[in-house]
């Protein structure tokens, strides 16, 4: 054992690391939520949870939304994958830009821009003005459910279209074979077998509605949400109740976590090994049938990519205020940037660089450790890193804040909390991308390399680490997509000067300044689209393998 | 050129022991072999010679050197895995200079050794390939040279034939073996295959539960294996019951087998009192039955036979029941008796006796 | 020990976030005033004292006084500029007084005479109408929207987070006590935050808005004809915002000459332009009619101690609370 000490005690810093930074912010949530006004023991802060309506019904509605995006997302994602993989359809390239677009269309984005479109102000909500008929209010309950429908479906299309590709066509036959005509056989045969794919990534897109922050504020003005009171609790202008800001966040903690141990434990339950087998051939559909599915699919595909286009035409549409004129353009918007703004540019590259650098060096090593040198800390790090998953991004930044903002380390305020933040929440799948291919290194080779004379930690980074890139490349795309994204976490944490992108972009929507956030927001989207565009096109990087 | 001398090696997982006190001296340039059953402790063993396996006890040297607590990466050992282990992203030139490189040697050197070594593996013109573009017998010459052009004070190999093909592992063996002998390099080789390790060896240990229950040449493994287990493990022997006749002196035994009496050597004491007799199906002679077997021989019917030409072999139940293989060779084969027929088998004194408990 | 680290978070801060550390001739401008405020700011000052150069660090106010607060050891800023009276009351302890000459030209009431802060502009709390929507007469006077039957047509942010919205919770508080504000708790629909108010108002969801004038008025600006703004009759509340001198500012001398530009006739005037918001100086009277907002003697105002507003906070949230449920 002595022999591979590095490797122990790179296990121990990657342990301190993720207890430090992870798991002593969040019990201190944990603890913060019973402890009263005075600091003594004391529920009163679930007792105000329990007896104050507004937060039930904030909890409730937060429940609601999560159940009826996630159905309806499932019905419009294996909708969509049932006539992808079964017909030919004459946009199927284009679905292929689907998974894409989740990346390069940040959730804030496209709220932005169904804003433009539906919201005050919106181009339909004119049009519909002009024709005289009363446009229903985007802002509640339609809007929430429809943006997050349209941005989170994707999740559960490549799920049902994963699982149906793999679907032995020959059982399908049979049940054919045995007199049944093809649709029922399909909803007979197929959709059970599809299932266990389906509700997995179901349950993901709940965890992720419930969580949700950038789509929640932006719609939920009329709806109480938990994730936006939670917001609300600790960035009150007028100082808010530490006791009260853990317990909503150790409530959310708690939803997400129920939610995921629900998932494992389904997944336990179900042999989760598709039967790889033929694919089915695709049928081509004539008339009435074509224009119906094609059609049907292509609208999705289009409400999809639409809000790129609409960020992009707002950002190049004069505006007076917060006043929008579409059809006259300009190119103010993007001046103003240019003379104001390029600190906040130089924020969301500088803080994502570096969370991106040390989020993927941090990822690798510790994919490394998991899967190659295993050890007495090991099952503890895999369950460190389950914990980022169960916290929104706001409870993260929450936690981060109240966790460092006194004792011995204080980071409140400093560029670094801002970048853990980042690095963070993207940890877990960082481990999973960088992991991809190490299972497939064989131990021999570093053996082999070990043998011939090269030490163990150059033999990582001679052998091990080119076989790794591939993996650490689509990590280091994903996590540079999400960072550069992300809101919800540094909102919270953000201080005057270290505004990113995002944090611009929505103060902006707050202030109904749509054309100068939509400038920003396709700036976001310049700056989260290079290195995807590069890493695929030149680096051949495969983003959704794993 | 490297004496290897294994002291007492034991090496437990989880209070469970797989090595149980090995130590052997192997002589400088000897192509030792480690034959036996899977789960033995082979791949153990070879471990703890290249280091990646700390033995819980007992020592390692490599001449006058005691290298138990030496790193693999400073131990200068060539390895050869099953899984030929080559470096995916680089040519073959660079899988061979890959030792080199980390010994810093010249450019020109490494050009003219890899170079050297490929030609000598048979790979000349292969060099620029990637390790995917070539077959299973290419790689595992590959990754010979690669082991070998380092200059190792010892090779290890854990059954680097056992994923090619039969033809190809025969070509291989001689590959190996010649380029052994050129390099004069100490090695160890792992296998389970009895006919790898007989046609290669200088020397076999057969290993069995973690120790060595036997180590020799493989003329004299083969000729006087100690135990049933390595009798039945190396070549193929008949084993049946035998029972002590009186005194047993260490060079002869006399055993009743099968309502017989037989004479041959005992190999070791039983505690027990318990034998068997191991008889090599070519030591047993078959001749048609005319009259009452003598003292030696046993009446028993041929159940099948294949005939071969220069061997014919039979599958012959004895009077008491047994089955035993018998084979014939030369004009005798040439002339082989029919099924069903009532045979008399003799034993004679190449028969050997052993325990029958393991050790 | 703490303070080291304290020192030490800071120092990384400032090294991780990049401020250039500002040596004579420089003012290190916190501001939570809108870029192109900042830009004729900048501008104006670039004319009047060519010598100085301003480092701008903008955001939101709340985050640049915690910032403040969280350098008082080792202090950047020189100026703050700007936020609401009481949230800079919250603060007052980081503020050093300086007597401004401009000050005998602003308003009496945004003079602040003894605080460590002088005012540059105020907001005015008006209703803000959507024609369209709106049903019946247009409410002229906060006692009108307190009637039952405006009920679910009213909204305005939550006060308990929004400083804007307690001050207008506050006037009515003021107006017509304690019955008032059970009456507004049965009437108005509370918005989660302050841009809440308006934005809803502005895109049709709800008839009035209590909201500050300078919001509405972007939209009226701005060429949406339908939103009107309403002064109330019964008198309307005032909600000053001021600038503020940092203690142990790094350049204090020149940062006392942006001060007193930031008060001075061209700024004011020019802000008025750009931002709507009510300038502190009485002398503007043309630069408010060309933005379009009544002159202050057209207002009728009441007056609102804000000492008293902020000491009796919590007692009226929870008198509001209490009262919605
Ligand atoms: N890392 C380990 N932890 C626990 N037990 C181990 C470990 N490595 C080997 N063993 C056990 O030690 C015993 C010997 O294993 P070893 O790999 O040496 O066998 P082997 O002779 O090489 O077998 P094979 O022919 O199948 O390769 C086996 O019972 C195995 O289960
Ligand atoms: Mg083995």
């Amino acid at each position: 054992m002595n022999r591979f000490l590095p490797w122990g005690l790179l296990s121990l810093f990657a342990l301190g690391f993720l207890l430090l930074f992870i798991a002593y912010p969040i019990l201190g949530v944990l603890l913060r939520s019973f402890i009263g006004e005075k600091g003594a023991f004391s529920t009163e802060g679930f007792v105000i949870f329990l007896t104050q309506g507004r937060y039930l019904e904030a909890l409730l509605n937060s429940i609601i939304l999560g159940i009826a995006v996630t159905f309806i997302c499932t019905l419009v994602g294996v909708f969509l994958a049932f006539i992808v993989a079964r017909f030919e359809i004459p946009f199927s390239n284009i679905v292929f830009l689907l998974p894409l677009s989740v990346l390069i269309i940040p959730e804030l984005i496209s709220a932005q821009s169904w804003i433009m479109v539906f919201g005050n102000n919106g181009l339909i909500t004119h049009l519909f003005d002009a024709l005289g008929i009363p446009f229903p209010r985007f802002y509640g309950w339609f809007g929430l459910i429809y943006v997050m429908t349209l941005t989170y479906y994707v999740h559960i299309f490549l799920a049902a279209l994963a699982a149906l590709r793999g679907f032995d066509h020959s059982l399908e036959e049979a049940g054919q074979s045995l007199g049944t005509a093809p649709l029922p056989t399909y909803i007979r045969v197929v959709f059970p077998t599809i299932l266990p794919a389906v509700l997995s990534s179901g349950l993901v897109v709940f965890t992720l509605v419930v969580g949700n922050f950038a789509i929640s504020i932006a719609l939920g003005q009329r709806v109480p949400l938990l994730s936006v009171l939670t917001y609300r609790s600790f960035i009150s202008e007028l100082g808010g109740n530490p006791t009260m800001q853990s317990t909503l966040a150790m409530v959310s903690i708690l939803l997400v976590a129920s939610v995921l141990f629900l998932q494992r434990w389904y997944i336990s339950k179900r042999d989760y090994q598709m039967v790889a087998g033929r694919t089915p051939p695709r049928a081509k559909l004539k008339g009435w049938k074509s224009l119906l599915a094609g059609g049907s699919a292509g609208l999705i595909i289009v409400l999809s990519l639409l809000p790129a286009f609409v960020v992009l035409a707002g950002s190049f549409t004069y505006a007076r205020g917060p006043v929008m004129y579409w059809g006259q353009f300009t190119l103010d918007n993007y001046t103003r940037i240019l003379d104001f703004n390029l600190g906040v540019i130089g924020n969301s590259l500088r803080f994502a660089s570096l969370a991106t650098l040390f989020g993927v060096t941090f990822a690798t090593l510790v994919s490394y450790l998991l899967v190659k040198k295993r050890n007495a800390l090991s099952s503890t790090l895999d369950y460190l890193l389950l914990l980022p998953l169960t916290i929104s991004g706001t409870v993260l930044g929450i936690a981060l804040a109240q966790g460092f903002n006194s004792g011995p380390l204080v980071l409140t305020g400093t560029a670094a909390i801002m970048v853990l933040a980042m690095m963070l929440r993207r940890l877990p799948f960082g481990v999973r991308n960088a992991s991809s291919n190490l299972h497939n290194i064989s131990n021999s080779l570093e053996e082999a390399s070990v043998s011939l004379g090269v030490p163990p930690g150059r033999t990582f980074f001679n052998v091990v680490l080119p076989l790794m890139a591939p993996g650490i490349a689509a990590a280091a795309i994903l996590t540079w997509v999400t960072t550069v994204a992300e809101l919800s976490a540094s909102v919270v944490i953000y201080q005057a000067g270290q505004e990113t992108l995002p944090i611009q972009i929505f103060r902006l929507i707050s202030s109904d300044l749509m054309a100068r956030a939509s400038a920003f927001g396709v700036i976001n989207m310049i700056i989260i689209l290079v290195p995807v565009f590069f890493g695929i096109r030149v680096m051949k990087v495969k983003l959704f393998s794993s | 050129m490297t004496e290897l001398v294994l002291g007492d090696i034991r090496k437990s997982y989880h209070h469970v022991e797989v090595l149980k006190g090995i130590s052997r001296r192997i002589p400088d340039g000897t192509f030792f072999t480690l034959l036996g059953p899977s789960g033995c402790g082979k791949t153990t063993l070879l471990r703890v010679v290249a280091g990646f396996v700390a033995p819980t006890a007992g020592r390692v040297h490599f001449g006058a050197e005691d290298v138990t607590h030496v790193a693999p990466h400073r131990r200068e050992i060539g390895m050869v895995f099953q899984d030929y282990a080559l470096f995916p992203d680089k040519s073959v030139f660079e899988n061979v200079a890959y030792g080199l490189r980390a010994r810093r040697r010249p450019n020109d050197e490494i050009k003219r050794k890899v170079g050297e070594y490929l030609e000598r593996v048979g790979l000349g013109g292969l060099s620029n390939r990637l390790p995917t573009e070539m077959s299973g017998g290419q790689r595992q010459r590959v990754a010979l040279a690669r082991a070998l052009v380092i200059g190792p004070r010892v090779l290890l190999m854990d059954e680097p034939l056992s994923n090619l093909d039969a033809a190809l592992r025969v070509q291989m063996r001689d590959v190996i073996r010649s380029l052994q002998l050129e390099t004069k390099t100490t090695t160890i080789f792992v296998t389970h295959d009895q006919e790898e390790a007989l046609a290669m060896s200088d020397q076999i240990a057969v290993m069995k539960d973690g120790r060595i229950d036997q180590c020799g040449a493989p003329d004299e493994v083969y000729r006087n294996p100690r135990t049933a287990y390595v009798s039945r493990f190396v070549g193929s022997a008949n084993l049946l019951e035998a029972r002590p006749m009186g005194n047993q002196t260490e060079e002869v035994g006399r055993f009743e087998v099968n309502g017989t009496i037989v004479t041959g050597r005992t190999m070791s004491e039983a505690a027990d009192g318990r034998y068997l007799v191991v008889a090599r199906p070519e030591n047993l002679g078959i001749r048609k039955a005319s009259g009452a077997p003598g003292e030696g021989e046993v009446a028993g019917r041929v159940r099948s036979l294949q005939f071969q030409g220069y061997r014919t072999s039979y599958r012959v139940v004895l009077c008491g029941g047994e089955e035993v293989n018998v084979e014939t060779f030369g004009e005798l084969a040439a002339t082989p008796l029919g099924r069903g027929d009532e045979v008399i088998i003799s034993f004679n004194d190449k028969c050997l006796f052993v325990p029958e408990a393991s050790s | 020990m703490k303070k080291a680290l304290l020192n030490l978070a800071t120092a990384a801060t400032l090294s991780l976030v990049g401020i250039p550390i500002a040596t004579a001739g420089e003012v290190n401008l916190y501001t939570s005033n809108s870029e192109d405020s900042v830009a004729m700011v900048l501008d104006k000052v670039r004319e009047e004292a060519p010598d100085i150069t301003i480092n701008v660090i903008a955001g939101s106010s709340g985050t640049l006084l915690r910032r403040i607060e969280a350098e008082k050891n080792a202090n950047v800023a020189d100026l703050f500029w700007s936020s609401g009276f009481s949230t800079l009351a919250e603060f007052a302890d980081l503020f050093v007084k300086y007597d401004s000459p401009q000050v005998d030209n602003l308003l009496p009431a945004l003079r602040a005479e003894d605080d460590p802060w002088t005012g540059t502009n105020t907001h005015v709390m008006v209703l803000m109408i959507n024609e369209d929507v709106i049903e019946g007469d247009v409410p002229q006077s906060w006692e009108d929207i307190l009637n039952e039957s405006w009920k679910g047509k009213v909204t305005m942010a939550d006060p308990a987070n929004s400083s804007s919205a307690y001050a207008q919770l506050y006037g009515i508080y003021t107006l017509y006590g304690e019955e008032g504000v059970r009456k507004l708790a049965g009437v108005v629909e509370l918005q989660g935050s302050t841009s809440g108010a308006y934005s809803s108002v502005a895109q049709g969801e709800y008839a009035v808005g209590m909201t500050m004038e300078y919001a509405a008025q972007r939209y009226v600006a701005g060429g949406q004809e339908e939103i009107e703004l309403v002064y109330p009759s019964d008198g309307t509340f005032l909600s000053p915002e001021g600038l503020a001198l940092i203690e142990n500012a790094p350049h204090p001398e020149d940062a006392k000459r942006v001060y007193d530009l930031l008060l001075s006739h061209d700024i004011q005037a020019g802000l008025v332009g750009l931002t709507f918001r009510r300038p502190s100086r009485a002398d503007l009277d043309d630069a408010l009619k060309s933005s379009g907002l009544p002159l202050m003697n057209n207002i009728n105002i009441v007056d609102i101690d804000q000492g008293k507003a902020a000491s009796d906070r919590e007692m009226l949230l929870n008198l509001w609370t209490e009262a919605r449920d």
